[in-house]
């Protein structure tokens, strides 16, 4: 799997703290603004609607980022930029390119649309354009342009708490194992991303089981690619052997045809 | 859901295709047990029919795939109008090996012989006693003669007709009858008795030629 | 109408019955071919029934692909971000299953060299040839941005299945094309043409299996990334073999549902010798498959889930049932492998079977998963029935205008002649 790039030292990622989330809704607001996304929460349309009606919006096209209640504990939802990315394994254009920086990106332009990336991603995430006649696939970027520019995401910017910090991944696991262990009461002891998929950029802290807050638990701890890699590596052997197995048989069926043939006109001359 | 939807529109479109041919007073060839040639060329009105899936030979004998892989073998409804009401005289014995075209069954009407021929290779199984000095009635049911367990029967099988194709040719081999007959009675000589009735043929006219003519009858109609 | 027939069949032979004499085998031969195409057209315009449901198809299709592609997927279909794949899909893995019998039988004349089985390659490949066609329609029309369909061609990614699949299926196309351009190259008298594509049809039909048994096994591979999704009966690390092997049982028994099809749309004879040798092979693969499948269940500890009271499990004992004991019980049985209406149920019940083990896999197994029901809207099921009509009309205006069908009983008088040797053995006389 050399293609992606598993030197993860210079890789930009994310840490989400749900300990520390208060739910205020910067992040999910920082991001629409930065990725100039329209507005989908209710109030913001002119709807009527409680104070943190965002809590109830969810992924789509127009939103890359939600953070959703869990009772008192807020957890946010976003592609999760895995390590080996099962999206970028499964398009047939490679129209999701995980980039050295960290991110995976989607090219619309390759795209043919066949929404494998879609049906592919172990956290669901990528969301279509279903209302439009060239569709194309919308997630979360981690701020590319921004990242390569300030080194920060916008959503973590715009965290009043350090709930949502960027950085290098390895710092950010650091970060993420200190206040673990400085906080053990406060935590879980798992961090989200670390093994899941194989890793990703974006890690996750909680202080309940990770399923409580809707991240699937179900999620391999393989690196996606490779359960196709299993098939798709046996493909020349089978090419080899069958196409040697079919080659032998047909000149042996021929060959036995032809004796059988000449046997009888032996038997009839 | 969804999956019982695709599964009942598949089986729906073939039942409202199973009604639709029923419709049109037509047989579903899934459920065809026999052929009818209706052929009023030669005999009145009779018709005649092929049962389905049996491999007719050109010497009106039909061979019959079983499940067990034997092939029963009879005679056909061709040879009951043409020859008349006979009575099976003989069968080959169980355990010998024919070939395609071999005497497995005897007949006789009155002082006229015939015999039928078998339409593959192979080792005679089992015989059907039963028939044996008997008339034969039903040719595709009860009344079949030999059965076989074939040598090459894929060999065979190339040159047996079945279904569809047996019909085309069996229009074919009426024609040829009322031709081959019409022969013989302009011939008065040959002619045992007068066989035209107002351009049609009486059923089992070939019984009243004379030996000579039945000679040909089995060498045209019989022999394959 | 059948008796009008009969009646003009039978005024011709009487024109003709001077000539006849002494020749039935060969003019009655020339005659078949030519009440043949006349049974052919009489028969396309007793079609009343269905040439109604036709036209209707073909408006509420043409009506679906207008909404298809002027207001997009979304409001065409009732796929979602949680069901990004629905009918169609599913559509495109029966008929490529479906399909898989022109390569089966392309290898088993061709390559085996079972001259049995020459007869129905013909058929066999020109609705592997058609159905491929309506599958890549099918996902052309499928795809949100139709226009990039060729992509694939030129952007490479050879870790997707998808890409793999996409390459697998155009090149298998192009054999198919070589392997069907005899019939086609011989109506307009190309020889030269015609014998250089006899010289690598041998290659091609080789090349042909190994593209099948790729692809066939890969629509399998597509669903292996998402072991969480896929509800633990189906999924499997041997999705692509079991795929495969299915798509072997199902494409025979397609051939032996055609056979049906064809005897009644086309006057064309059954050839239970033919079809019963077919029910064997399907035999032998159910057997293999299902015995596969449960000691694959057995030994990954999902056993449990067969006696689990869930709709997946219903729905995969059903799929069972349908596909593999009922039809091994029939063409196990002495009594109904060798009948013609035993066959048929046979094949229906294998398709079936089929048809509810790649609905199961792409939609049933991830209901759960996705949290989301989901039913196809009346686009998507109108361009799938519209598709399937244009794919039977297809069918029929090639059959009709060219020799699909050989006439493969040789002229009795050939071949008696050498095997006569009429031998009196117990008639004394
Ligand atoms: S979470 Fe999904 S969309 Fe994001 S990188 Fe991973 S596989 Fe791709
Ligand atoms: S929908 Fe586009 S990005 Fe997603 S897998 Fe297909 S081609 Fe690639
Ligand atoms: S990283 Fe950027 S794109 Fe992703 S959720 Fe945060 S603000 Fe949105």
């Amino acid at each position: 799997m050399s293609e992606y790039h598993l030197d993860i030292d210079n890789q930009f990622g994310l840490l989400f703290d749900a300990s520390e989330c208060i739910g205020c809704g910067n992040c999910y607001e920082a991001c629409k603004k930065e990725n100039d996304l329209p507005a989908t929460n209710p109030s913001r349309l002119g709807l009527a609607g409680a104070d943190k009606d965002f809590l109830k919006d969810h992924l789509s096209d127009k939103t890359y980022t939600v953070v959703e209640e869990y009772g008192d504990i807020y957890a946010r939802k976003m592609c999760m930029h895995c390590l080996e990315p099962a999206c970028a394994s499964v398009c047939p254009v490679g129209a999701f390119e995980k980039t050295e920086l960290g991110p995976v990106l989607y090219n619309a332009d390759k795209c043919i649309g066949c929404r494998y990336c879609m049906q592919a991603c172990p956290h669901n995430v990528p969301r279509y354009e279903w209302g439009s006649t060239s569709p194309r696939v919308r997630k979360c970027i981690l701020c590319y342009d921004k990242l390569k520019k300030d080194g920060i995401t916008a959503c973590a910017e715009a965290c009043p708490v350090e709930a949502t910090i960027s950085g290098k991944l390895p710092d950010l696991i650091t970060e993420a194992k200190r206040r673990i262990k400085e906080n053990p009461d406060k935590y879980y002891p798992h961090i989200y991303g670390l093994e899941e998929t194989g890793g990703s950029n974006v890690i996750i802290i909680s202080p309940v089981p990770f399923e409580q807050l809707g991240y699937s638990s179900k999620v391999p701890k393989q690196s996606m690619p490779t359960f196709t890699m299993q098939a798709m590596e046996k493909i020349p052997t089978v090419v080899s052997v069958g196409g040697i197995f079919l080659t032998g048989m047909y000149w042996l069926t021929k060959r036995k045809n032809q004796l059988a043939k000449e046997e009888n006109g032996k038997g009839k001359g | 859901m969804v999956a019982l939807y695709v599964l009942l529109g598949f089986i729906l479109l073939l039942v409202i295709d199973y009604f639709v041919i029923r419709g049109e007073k037509k047989y579903h060839p899934a459920f065809q047990k026999k052929y009818e040639v209706v052929e009023d060329v030669v005999f009145d009105n009779i018709s005649v029919t092929i049962p389905a899936d049996s491999y007719v030979s050109k010497g009106h004998t039909w061979a019959e795939l079983q499940g067990n892989g034997l092939i029963k073998i009879g005679v056909d409804e061709f040879i009951l109008r043409s020859i008349g009401r006979f009575i099976v005289t003989n069968l080959v014995n169980p355990g010998t090996v024919v070939k395609k075209g071999d005497v497995i069954m005897n007949a006789k009407l009155g002082d006229k012989n015939f015999n039928f021929r078998s339409p593959v290779d192979g080792t005679v199984n089992f015989v059907n006693d039963e028939l044996v000095g008997k008339t034969v009635f039903d040719p595709y049911g009860e009344d079949w003669g030999v059965m076989v367990s074939p040598i090459n029967f894929e060999r065979n099988a190339v040159s047996l007709r079945a279904n569809e194709k047996v019909v085309e040719w069996m229009k074919n081999e009426f024609i040829r009858l009322k031709d081959y007959l019409v022969e013989m009675s302009v011939q008065p000589q040959l002619a045992g008795v007068t066989m035209l009735d107002g351009g049609k043929m009486v059923e089992g006219a070939v019984a009243h030629l004379n030996k000579e003519s039945i000679k040909k009858f089995e060498d045209e109609f019989l022999t394959i | 109408m059948q008796k009008s027939e009969v009646r003009s069949q039978k005024s011709e032979d009487r024109d003709q019955r001077s000539e006849i004499k002494g020749q039935v085998l060969k003019t009655g031969r020339h005659r078949n071919s030519q009440s043949e195409i006349r049974n052919l057209k009489l028969n396309g315009a007793k079609l009343s029934f269905w040439k109604i449901v036709a036209v209707f198809i073909a408006v509420v299709g043409v009506y679906s692909l207008f909404v298809r592609f002027t207001k997009g997927l979304g409001a065409s279909t009732n796929l979602s971000d949680f069901v990004p794949w629905g009918l169609w899909i599913g559509i495109d893995f029966i008929g490529v299953g479906l399909a898989a019998a022109g390569f089966t039988i392309a290898a088993t004349a061709h390559i085996f060299h079972n001259h049995k089985y020459e007869s129905i390659a013909r058929p066999a490949i020109l609705s592997a040839y058609i159905g491929y066609m309506m599958v890549v329609a099918l996902l052309v029309i499928d795809l949100g941005k139709p226009e990039n369909f060729w992509h694939p061609l030129v952007m490479w990614n050879i870790h997707s299945v998808m890409f793999e699949i996409t390459w697998c299926v155009i090149c298998y196309s192009t054999i198919l094309t070589i392997e069907f351009a005899p019939v086609v190259l011989e109506k307009y008298k190309f020889d030269k043409l015609l014998k250089i594509i006899k010289k690598i049809t041998p290659a091609a039909v080789i090349l042909g299996v190994l593209f099948s048994t790729l692809h066939q096994s890969s629509f399998g591979s597509l669903y292996l990334i998402v072991p969480a999704k896929v509800y633990p009966l189906w999924y499997s690390s041997f999705l692509p073999v079991h795929f495969f092997i299915s798509c072997i049982a199902a494409g025979l028994s397609m051939i032996i549902l055609s056979a049906y099809l064809c005897a009644r749309a086309f006057k064309q004879g059954l050839n239970i010798r033919i079809l019963s040798g077919l029910g064997k092979g399907v035999l032998a693969v159910l057997i293999i498959e299902l015995v596969f499948k449960f000691v694959e269940l057995y030994s990954t500890g999902k056993f449990s889930l067969l006696f689990a009271q869930t709709g997946e499990t219903y729905f995969f004992w059903l799929e069972i049932f349908l596909g593999s004991v009922i039809p091994i019980w029939i063409l196990a049985n002495p009594k109904y492998k060798v009948n013609r209406t035993g066959l048929y149920f046979a094949s229906i019940s294998t398709i079936s079977g089929f048809i509810l083990n790649r609905m199961n896999v792409c939609v049933t197994s991830l209901v759960r998963s996705s949290g989301q029901s989901y039913s196809p809207s009346f686009e998507e099921v109108g361009i799938t029935l519209f598709l399937i009509l244009v794919s039977v009309l297809a069918f029929k205006f090639i059959v009709e205008n060219f020799r699909v069908f050989e006439e493969k009983v040789h002229d009795e008088v050939e071949v008696s002649k050498e095997e006569i040797e009429t031998k009196d053995l117990i008639f004394d006389k």
